[in-house]
């Protein structure tokens, strides 16, 4: 029970992506598709008709994209009733999806988005740019989906029936990324009339229309008659089971209860992979920008406020032999925030490889330097079993070099607000999984670093003005290159002048199923270009699914 | 409630014991008491003694049981034998400690409500009433939160759980008690209520009390376990027989020793001073139903 | 009856009131903050300052448990800050859920430990009494997530015999409904069978060493009869208080079952509305589970009546 309860961070979208190591939440996929167990993925194409029962790993708060955190699950559950009006193709790049198309003019200052005509809500209103121009107003008056947006983007404007224009403050070239996830769903401007009944009563122009929703319990949604995409989806009907014990769902779907789940716990992964009687596919091979999981250290607290400790704990944590206690082996080494595997911005970083004599040397420096005999400091996490092995092995590591950490257990709801307050040394986290880097502007930048005490969305406070410069240029550049470098340098100062993170590996999602399941690898988008079928993260596209 | 404490006594129950058999004790009881004694031993002169530090992770993880890991090590490398037996410390001050205090309290509140009835009856039971429809579980945070996460507030978090329950079955037991013949013949002598107490239902409460006790510390050896399940029990790495339990749940598969041996520790223990209990109480209670 | 009926509704009130008083007061206290729970990480200053004007959580404590109180008696528990379900609606999805858990567990670990109890009672120490204490015991000692766990590999996914999680209700599918809750139930079941042994055990040695029953031996009345009739009612007073405190505390206190099972139950909703500091929603189910307590404590008075022909005859008083 874990009794936990995700707080896993979903501000918008599949785009501003953060969360903690008990919660989870997921990298995206682009351009090439996730490894695939066996030859037991079925390649076929699915008939019409059947039920489909998904385990998913937490419950979710609702519907509503301005008012609803939506991590993996719940862009699983948006994904059903919504559509975006973007999509990630194989090759890496954002198509058009319920948008007719996406266009930007000269500088990138200007995006302008057409829908499709003739597309109906399921109350039967037609879709209009009314509803994304009055959708995008209430996501930059949101508490909870402002924060990606606002100041950056200044306007949302209707053009014609059909089409609305975004004008920026400035150049944005990776806006279409946006457009992918939790911004991206367009729902009916009726919906904000009662913004009380709005998380539980959908309008949307999904392949599927929520029938029945008891929280805890299940989600049932039928087969939308008047899809836009036609012959789709398969599904005559989708189940969603929040089982937030990994164990449970693991059983259940070895027991037949249910028939897909997902999972990013390396035990599952590892148990699933090797089950003869279940597919699976996972998705550390997928470009982008993959979820790390780090320590987090607060760069404002002594001794962290020291770079020495902060490099002394880099070099003291010997990533490998985690991996292979911890995760089996299965999860990628991580030096850096982009993910080792497949990203594309991830370079090999100077990032301090496992010396304990160095790390030791580091210690003793700072020691003498401040005249202290013993460095020691609290490492949270939160309340699970594997947490707390998982820190009882670093927590031994960095005792072999001479810093004594105590392991701090925290609530869920305390450890976030722990972070964003600063009232932490260091802590147990997994972050950064974006289908692009520009959606992390907000947790870098020096803007978001307040002083201990205020809430800030960068929880190490790590005050790098180079940071700043980079991450503007990754967001004003349109040259891909020119991109690339910009967040290979941010890399690279975490790795050697700040180290505000001490990486451990790159998160995995899983995506498991019973072999009857179809259509998992095997789908286009509307404009010919092949789908990125399986996970963002763990979250998972039913539309093309099937079980016939 | 109801007004039981002039209720007259319909029915004649008799007021001698019959003369009982003294049980011997028997090889169970030895094997118990050796079993009991050794777990004790170990856990408190476990840092005198050769064992192994229990969060050392200098071995290989998930070795078979040796000569150099007499019960094998755990997933990080860690001795399990030096684990059980550092587990045993806390385990066994949890579970006795936080009984011995909800004893003392709840038997109090219990004797002393099912003794005089009436309006301190319905106080105590309103209290108590109270403390069970608390949510444990907040109740626990708060503990944590507050004064730490330590052996000293983990255990003073289980007995204030355990006050209420064990004030409610005392109360019960001193209920039949208290209207039996032996206790209106004393009151008839002229016995004073303190007496009363002390001299007649103590002792006959005591018995089915006693009964429930080493369940309830055995409860709260494993409630312990549930806190470590919710994060709110001793600090990793710490070991526990309840936290090692459920550490080892997700291995149950591959590797189902992580999870057995400590509850195959924790189950001897119980068992044994159960029939420890038991085979005391059969040779020294002489006095369990009448004056 | 009337009387004591009346009497109960009027207890009710203060133990509410000290109940929803105390948890409200410890909530706060408590870190943690709704508004960011409802954001994430991703809560800004501003955020936070309109949530907590939305939610009213910007006014001073009392006024808030004022409003609670004041909403509550008029059968309105307030909405889940995270979800926004009504809390009542909440506690009427996953009540069924939870009572019929209790009621199959207790029964299944009542039917199985009371024959066994009094059976090893007659003779204390025979083999019977170890066997039946060991195995009780190994239950206890095995805790409810590891036997659970244990079951649903052997039941649910070596045999496809019992789903391994999830729950289906009653007025949907009667088999699937008690198909769904087998494992479960079972689960409970273990972890209560040593306690109800050994107490109702302990209580039949002492019962049967009384002079009542030598009387009935003497009388030759046949020691099926004594045993049932005249030993193990005035014996299951523990029991009784026991069982009734187990059904209290298992209406907010199934949650490792519950989440175990995935099934939606009142003790999963209690853990989550705590973690997740959706007040409103923990003071809803601590309302619940007070008022379970003050009826289950009733209802045990009044077995106490049944049981012992001495208290009888108060009841009428």
């Amino acid at each position: 029970m874990s009794a936990r309860v995700r707080t896993v961070g979903r501000v918008a979208a599949v785009v501003l992506a953060a969360s903690l190591v008990a919660g989870a939440c997921g990298s995206s996929d682009k351009k090439s598709s996730g490894s695939s167990s066996g030859g037991k993925v079925s390649t076929a194409t699915p008939k019409p008709g059947g039920k489909l029962v998904m385990g998913v790993e937490a419950e979710v708060d609702g519907f509503d994209p301005t008012q609803n955190r939506m991590d993996v699950t719940g862009l699983t559950y948006a994904s059903i009733v919504y559509d975006s009006l973007g999509a990630f193709g194989k090759d890496g790049k954002v198509h058009p999806y319920l948008a007719e198309s996406i266009d930007h003019n000269a500088d990138y200052t200007q995006w302008t988005v057409k829908l499709r005509p003739n597309v109906k809500f399921s109350n039967g209103d037609p879709l209009t740019a009314d509803d994304v121009v009055a959708d995008w107003n209430a996501h930059l008056k949101s508490p909870l989906t402002a924060a990606a947006i606002v100041g950056y983007l200044k306007t949302v404007t209707k053009v014609d029936d059909l089409t609305a224009q975004f004008t920026m403050a400035g150049p944005w070239v990776p806006f279409p990324t946006y457009l992918t996830g939790q911004l991206g769903f367009v729902f009916s401007h009726k919906m904000l009339d009662d913004p009380k009944a709005a998380p539980r009563n959908p309008i949307g122009t999904g392949p599927f229309v929520l029938k029945d929703w008891v929280p805890g319990n299940h989600m049932i949604a039928t087969k939308n008659p008047n899809y836009w995409q036609k012959g789709l989806p398969y599904l005559d009907s989708v189940e969603l089971r929040p089982i937030v014990e990994t164990q449970s769902r693991e059983s259940s779907l070895r027991a037949g209860t249910i028939d897909l789940m997902h999972s990013s716990d390396v035990q599952t992964i590892k148990d699933l992979k090797n089950s003869g009687s279940i597919a699976s596919i996972t998705d550390e091979k997928v470009q982008g920008e993959q979820e790390e999981h780090f320590i987090m250290l607060n760069t404002a607290k002594a001794p962290l406020d020291d770079v020495r400790i902060r490099k002394a704990l880099a070099y003291a944590t010997d990533r490998k032999r985690r991996i292979d206690t911890i995760d089996f082996g299965i999860s990628p080494d991580s030096t850096g925030p982009f993910g080792n595997v497949g990203s594309d911005f991830h370079s090999d970083t100077t990032y301090p490889s496992f010396d304990l004599a160095k790390a030791k040397d580091l210690v003793k420096q700072y020691e003498t330097d401040k005249g202290v005999s013993n460095v020691t400091f609290e490492l949270g996490t939160t309340n699970t079993g594997r947490n707390l092995q998982d820190m009882s092995l670093i927590q031994s590591m960095w005792k072999d070099a001479g810093i004594n950490v105590t392991i701090k257990q925290v609530q869920q709801s305390e450890y976030i607000l722990n972070a964003l307050n600063g009232a932490y040394q260091a802590y147990d986290w997994r972050q950064f999984g974006e289908p692009d880097p520009d959606a992390d502007f907000v947790w870098w930048s020096t803007k978001t670093a307040a002083p201990i005490g205020q809430l800030a969305l960068n929880f190490a406070r790590n005050n790098d003005p180079a940071i700043d410069a980079a991450l503007l240029k990754g967001r004003t550049s349109a040259d891909d290159a020119q991109r690339k470098a910009a967040y290979q340098d941010i890399a690279k100062r975490f790795a050697t002048d700040d180290v505000p993170y001490v990486w451990l590996n790159q998160t995995i999602w899983q995506i498991a199923f019973k072999p009857k399941v179809k259509g998992i690898e095997t789908w286009t988008l509307p404009d010919g270009e092949a789908g990125v079928n399986h996970t963002i993260g763990g979250a998972f596209l039913l539309t093309h699914v099937g079980v016939n | 409630m109801l007004p039981l404490a002039n209720a007259p006594v319909p029915e004649a129950a008799a007021v001698e014991a019959s003369p009982r058999r003294k049980r011997k004790l028997g090889f169970f009881f030895i094997l118990s008491l050796a079993w009991v004694a050794l777990v004790i031993f170990l856990a408190v002169f476990a840092s005198v003694l050769p064992i192994p530090d229990p969060n050392a992770q200098k071995a290989a993880i998930n070795l078979n049981p040796s000569l150099h890991h007499l019960l094998g090590t755990d997933s990080l490398g860690r001795d399990m034998f030096a684990r059980v037996v550092y587990a045993g410390r806390v385990s066994l001050t949890v579970g006795f400690a936080s009984i011995a205090i909800g004893l003392l309290i709840g038997g109090a509140m219990g004797v002393i409500a099912g003794f005089y009835r009436g309006r301190i009856d319905r106080v105590l039971m309103a209290i108590a009433d109270v403390m069970l429809a608390f949510p444990a579980l907040v109740f626990a945070l708060a503990i944590v939160t507050f004064l730490g996460q330590n052996l000293r507030n983990v255990t003073i978090a289980i007995a204030v759980i355990s006050i209420p329950g064990i004030a409610r079955i005392v109360r019960a037991s001193t209920l039949t008690f208290a209207q039996r013949d032996f206790v209106l013949a004393a009151r008839t002598l002229g016995a004073s209520n303190r007496r009363i107490i002390l001299r007649e239902i103590l002792p006959n409460v005591a018995i089915p009390i006693g009964a429930f006790s080493f369940i309830a510390v055995a409860l709260a050896i494993v409630g312990e376990g549930g806190l470590a399940f919710l994060g709110l029990s001793v600090h990793a790495p710490t070991a526990t027989w309840g936290g090692m339990i459920n550490d080892g749940r997700s291995f149950l598969e591959d590797h189902p020793a992580l999870s057995l041996i400590p509850s195959a520790v924790l189950f001897l223990t119980v068992l044994a001073l159960n029939f420890a209990g038991d085979a005391l109480r059969a040779r020294f209670d002489t006095k369990d139903v009448s004056v | 009856m009337l009387r004591s009926v009346a009497g109960k509704i009027l207890y009710l009130i203060p133990v509410l009131f000290a109940v929803t008083a105390l948890s409200f007061g410890m909530l706060k206290l408590l870190p943690g903050d709704p508004a960011v729970n409802i954001l994430g990480p991703s809560a800004t200053p501003a955020a936070v300052k309109t949530l907590h004007k939305q939610l009213g959580l910007d006014k001073p404590v009392v006024s808030q448990y004022g409003s609670f109180v004041w909403n509550a008696v008029h059968g309105d528990l307030g909405r889940s800050y995270q979800n926004n379900q009504p809390t009542t609606e909440a506690l009427k999805q996953r009540l069924p859920v939870t009572l019929e858990l209790l009621v199959l567990s207790q029964f299944l670990a009542l039917v199985v430990s009371i024959p066994l109890a009094i059976r090893a009672a007659t003779k204390p120490d025979g083999l019977l009494d170890r066997i039946s204490t060991g195995v009780s015991f190994g239950f206890l000692a095995l805790p409810p997530y590891i036997v659970g766990v244990v079951l649903v590999l052997l039941f649910a996914v070596a045999f496809h015999v019992f789903p391994a999680t999830g729950y289906t209700p009653f007025s949907q599918n009667p088999v699937e409904n008690l198909r769904s809750l087998t494992l479960p139930s079972i689960t409970l079941a273990l972890a209560e069978l040593a306690t109800y042994l050994r107490l109702l055990r302990a209580d039949m040695i002492t019962t049967l060493q009384e002079d009542f029953i030598t009387m009935a031996r003497a009388k030759g009345m046949p020691p099926r009869r004594i045993l049932w009739r005249h030993a193990f009612r005035p014996s299951s007073f523990s029991l009784v208080t026991v069982a009734g405190l187990n059904f209290g505390r298992l209406i907010g206190g199934t949650f490792i079952v519950e989440i175990l099972f995935a099934l939606p139950g009142i003790g999963e909703l209690t853990v989550q509305s705590i973690f997740s500091t959706d007040y409103l929603v923990v003071q809803g189910t601590v309302l619940l589970v007070a008022v379970g307590y003050v009826l289950v404590n009733f209802l045990v008075d009044l077995l106490y009546v049944v049981i012992d022909p001495r208290v009888r005859h108060a009841a009428a008083g």
